[in-house]
């Protein structure tokens, strides 16, 4: 998501704030804020068109009816206004670029802010921040396009940049200036090529970091050189439509560029509506809405597409600024949206009564928890994320295999750095944050544990127990395990066992069908001391499934 | 407060007769003159002065008390006892850090030891101290004995200053003792004492209940306002309870629960759902992928080809199974939804609708606050079938909410791998806004079709955990998953479920 931020005054030259508000939530837009002086506005990714002022602004004007779509509505003017010729170096590192020159422009008011925040907003999200797309919108008068411009890659080279006063080398920019530092690594390459646009003269700018400040931009330029580049042809052209589209709006006039790839001419932008035909019993059967061909271009019209009865079915124009139109699904939502989502009329779903189940983790974890529930124990559920120290140096198992544990490569917090293998860890920290409660304290937990065996992963569902007092013992956690493995109604066998957590001698394992299962007894003072724990604790730890069969 | 003076047993009758005659009596006197020990005198007497038949006056005592650390060094000797005796033995000892330094210390004070060259060495009174009595342990140990009768008053000057020495080393205490000094009676024992003694059931027995005696004899009554122990009760946590509350709901509804891996592949967790691998969300810096295991296989090869063209057709572009191998804990519990519509697909006809949700944990590399967890639980149901439509995922859904109270809305929102989505919420009242409920919509056919699927498949996903705030008495969301034992016996529900 991204938030794009307006003058309240421009939008209420047009339509008041309330109006604005309700419209832009009808098509599916949440306002972030409202101050005196401005609002913001949430755009979903799916939407690249709405972060530019003129797009939004168009959007509402089509679901107001203020606006009827037309097809014909971006025309470009005739003739191709300069060549760029894309070098060979380019092409390995980052291949595509699109292009159009714009004239009779007004970027006065916050006109040229909004154009400013819109590429930079594109660039950030549509553009993978400026890895997989950026714009460079120059000043055409102060470029020399008599012999046409390069689209070039090199190690060396130098620029004024923006906002600079002395000229730098290629090195110098990626060293020192604020934007080269910041995008420098969406390029990186092991020949050190750098991008970058040129005339004859000048490079106009280095690729995706900084323009020259030679063909700065200002309130009173009447006259643009756009260019997008980046790695996928069809993003930098699409992203060329868009903005062709907005400048048109803007009232100025677009000319194309022809793009000499070598092999090839490309020539930018090409602004064309595309055609797609609706089936409207398809739409209406994927909606549960019953509307006529008539109502169905009407609801199209709000959101922007002119439409015709084309037979039976409906053509829609798709507009060459929505590139997250692909099929017939997408218009069936943007019909839905017109409609309103509110008016559609909720509809049963019709079927045999057939009975319902449990998952059967769900019904274990309730059965298990019912009878810790009865033996006075009181339930946790704690996070399964934890850390090597918890789940293991301070159990007393100071050596552990790294190799056995589900691991995270980075977190943000450093307290989560994997999955626990086991849920008494998280019962002792509960009892240690609450050693000023009454005793005896009596908790358990049913939960998720984890471990991995040479690549295969293990997912299980484990109960601990633990129970604090100054009598704690053996003998009575013996009581309680026994009681457990009984109403699971399990064969098994009570071993000596041997575990770091335990007093040795006072722990016991729980075998079933000669395996190993759990263990239970008299946690080791060594351990009741690292979670600052000052009264006996007897505790259980079994695993009730291992390896969950999804 | 007065009870009523049938409140009595017959023993304590016979304190109020040898009473009422109004002088004041010792506690011994009282022991002899009923015959019975001190112990069961007390209890007598203390019960009787709470009713208000008798009263007490009492004295203030001190008596020294020997500690547990005391009775140690009673036993085992001194510290500065025992190193002596171990320099006797060796003849020196060199000075180390695992000396006791309180040992060394009187040791020293004692004029016991001398130090040469860095060894330790007894010198003459220490030599003669070795297996001797020491007055500080002789003055413990009798104080140890005589414990009650011992009284501070009466000690001389120097063992005064000793027993001083032993407090500060924690071997001793001062105890205060209020024992009682002399019993008489009130006037409401007078009074009592002129109705008749009768002989009360203190405690019930078995004896008592099978013989006949609870139909002659009445029971003596308590002071019901006596404060008593409180009990904890042991309890299900609160979101268990909650998510078993929201289960049952959607149970009602004809759903049934599926369950799912929290460690998954990306392939599932985002390629199968549609989403392009160079999104944001895939970004270390918003999921926790794994450095063990690094990668899982796709397993399904079929599902993998399928996958891959829809993201080369859809996404138009590259499409690497490396990125899509890549092992991480699971985002969304669509993770879940996706692999069952591969599972459900493809049925006898009569199967459909098939009605399914899962709940458990998800995963985000989140900074934890008190509204942000980096584990949370979602819930998500899917149902498949033929011609499904919006305006049936929308009835679906305020079924559900209106079940919970809740005025559901609905607004366009937008999922990767739904077409048309949408967004539930309701307006919250306390905080004037619009609050999220869940997202959904219709699967793209792109991914019903990469599942081998012609069904319709209806979504949706809510997060659990903030829904709790409705139902549980809290200040975060921290503090449900925390634990602490005093919280977990405390917390109270807002509403019931």
């Amino acid at each position: 998501m991204a938030v794009v931020t307006f003058a309240l005054g421009d939008v209420e030259k047009r339509i008041s704030k309330e109006k604005f508000v309700e419209l832009a939530e009808r098509i599916g837009m949440e306002i972030e804020e409202i101050t005196d002086k401005d609002i913001s506005i949430d755009i979903t990714p799916n939407r690249p068109d709405l972060l530019d002022y003129n797009g939004l602004v168009r959007a509402l004007s089509y679901i107001s009816g203020k606006l009827k779509p037309d097809k014909d509505a971006y025309k470009l003017k005739e003739g191709t206004a300069l060549r760029i010729k894309v070098s060979a170096d380019v092409k390995k590192v980052r291949p595509y670029i699109a292009a159009m020159v714009v004239k009779n422009i007004d970027l006065s008011g916050n006109r040229l802010k909004y154009l400013m925040d819109f590429s930079e907003k594109l660039s950030d999200t549509y553009g993978r921040k400026r890895r997989k797309l950026a714009l460079g919108i120059h000043n055409l008068d102060r470029i020399d396009a008599s012999e046409g411009l390069v689209y070039g890659a090199s190690s060396e080279g130098r620029i004024m940049p923006l906002g600079g006063t002395k000229e730098m080398s290629f090195s110098e920019v990626m060293e020192e200036n604020r934007k080269g530092i910041q995008y420098k690594n969406t390029i990186a390459n092991k020949a050190g090529l750098v991008p970058f646009l040129s005339d004859s003269k000048n490079v106009l700018s280095v690729i995706p970091m900084i323009n020259s400040e030679i063909t700065k931009v200002t309130e009173s330029t009447r006259s643009l050189l756009v260019d997008i580049t980046g790695t996928d042809m069809k993003t930098v052209n699409d992203t060329a439509n868009i903005f062709a589209c907005s400048f048109i709006d803007m009232g100025a006039e677009v000319y194309q560029c022809e793009i000499d790839y070598g092999k090839g001419q490309v020539i930018t932008p090409s602004p064309e509506y595309r055609e797609i035909r609706m089936r409207l019993y398809k739409m209406e059967a994927s909606l549960g809405i019953n509307i006529d061909n008539a109502a169905a271009i009407e609801l199209g019209e709000k959101m922007g597409y002119p439409g015709a009865q084309y037979g039976n079915s409906v053509l829609f124009y798709v507009p060459p600024y929505r590139i997250d139109v692909l099929n017939e699904q997408d218009i069936t939502e943007d019909i839905a949206i017109s409609y309103g989502y509110n008016n559609i009329i909720p509809e049963p779903i019709f079927h045999p009564i057939a009975p319902s189940y449990p998952s059967q983790i769900t019904k274990l974890r309730d059965f298990v928890a019912n009878v810790a529930l009865g033996h006075g124990f009181i339930e946790e559920v704690n996070q399964v994320l934890t850390n090597e120290e918890t789940n293991f140096t301070s159990m007393g198992a100071s050596k552990f295999d790294k190799d056995r544990i589900i691991r995270i490569a980075y977190s943000k917090t450093e307290n989560a750095t994997m999955l626990r293998t086991d849920v008494l860890p998280s019962l002792l920290k509960s009892l240690s944050i609450s050693t000023s409660e009454p005793l005896p304290q009596k908790v358990f937990e049913v939960g998720e544990t984890f471990s991995i065996n040479s690549g295969r992963v293990f997912e299980n569902i484990s109960l601990a127990m633990a129970t604090e007092h100054s009598k704690a013992t053996f003998a009575e956690i013996k009581s309680v395990a026994e009681s457990i493995m009984g109403s699971l109604g399990l064969e098994y066998a009570i071993k000596e066992g041997k575990n770091p957590s335990f007093i040795e001698g006072r722990c016991a394992a729980i075998e079933v069908s000669g395996e190993t299962v759990g263990f239970f007894g008299e946690i080791h003072p060594a351990v009741l001391n690292n979670f600052k724990i000052e009264e006996p604790v007897a505790a259980l730890e079994l695993i009730l499934i291992k390896d969950i069969k999804y | 407060m007065v009870r009523a003076p049938e409140g009595i047993s017959k023993e304590e009758s016979s304190l109020l007769s040898y009473l009422k005659d109004g002088s004041k009596r010792s506690m011994e006197e009282v022991c002899k003159a009923l015959g019975i020990d001190q112990s069961a005198a007390s209890s007598y007497v203390e019960g009787l002065e709470k009713l208000g038949y008798i009263s007490i006056q009492r004295s203030k005592q001190y008596s020294i008390k020997v500690t547990e650390e005391g009775k140690e060094d009673i036993k085992e000797g001194f510290p500065e006892e025992r190193l002596i005796g171990i320099i006797a033995k060796s003849g020196e000892l060199k000075i180390s850090g695992s000396i006791d330094s309180i040992a060394l210390g009187w040791a020293r004070k004692n004029g016991w030891i001398a130090v040469e060259n860095g060894n330790l060495k007894l010198t003459g009174s220490g030599k003669s101290a070795v297996g001797k009595g020491y007055p500080y342990r002789e003055l413990l140990g009798r104080l140890e004995n005589e414990e009650d009768r011992l009284r501070i008053e009466k000690l001389i000057r120097e063992e005064k200053d000793r027993i001083g020495e032993l407090m500060k080393r924690g071997l001793a205490e001062i105890k205060e003792r209020n024992p009682i000094s002399s019993i008489s009676i009130t006037d409401e024992g007078k009074k009592l004492l002129g109705s008749k003694a009768e002989e009360m059931i203190t405690s019930l027995s078995r004896d008592i209940i099978k013989s006949d005696i609870w139909k002659s004899r009445k029971f003596k009554s308590y002071d019901v306002s006596d404060p008593t122990e409180r009990a904890y009760p042991a309890r299900m946590h609160p979101s268990h309870r909650f998510f078993n509350y929201i289960r049952s709901v959607f149970s009602s509804m004809g759903f049934s629960e599926v369950e799912g891996p929290i460690i998954n592949n990306a392939f599932w967790n985002f390629d199968a759902l549609f989403s392009p691998q160079d999104h944001p969300t895939r970004d270390m810096q918003d999921t926790f992928f794994l450095s063990n295991p690094k990668e899982i296989d796709i397993s399904d090869l079929g599902v993998l080809s399928r996958v891959r063209r829809m993201h080369k057709k859809g996404w138009n572009g590259a499409w690497k199974e490396s990125i899509a191998k890549q092992a991480l804990l699971r985002t969304h519990n669509t993770v879940v939804s996706v692999k069952n519509i591969l599972k459900y697909g493809g049925l006898e006809e009569s199967a459909y609708p098939v009605k399914l949700f899962s709940l458990g944990k998800v995963f985000r590399n989140e900074s934890i606050d008190y509204k942000h967890l980096n584990e949370l639980n979602q819930l998500d149901g899917i149902i498949i079938g033929n011609s499904l439509t919006l305006s049936n995922l929308i009835f679906t859904m305020r079924e559900f909410y209106s079940y919970l109270g809740i005025d559901v809305k609905f607004k366009p929102s937008y999922f990767p791998f739904v077409e048309p989505g949408m967004e539930g919420y309701y307006y919250n009242k306390e905080h004037n806004d619009n609050i999220e409920l869940f997202g959904g919509g219709i699967i793209r056919k792109e991914i019903t079709k990469a599942m081998g699927t012609s069904k319709t498949v209806l979504a949706w996903g809510m997060g659990l955990d903030r829904m709790m705030f409705d139902y549980v008495e809290t200040s975060s969301l921290s503090e449900i998953y925390r634990n602490q034992v005093g919280w977990l016996r405390n917390f109270r529900y807002k509403k019931s479920m």
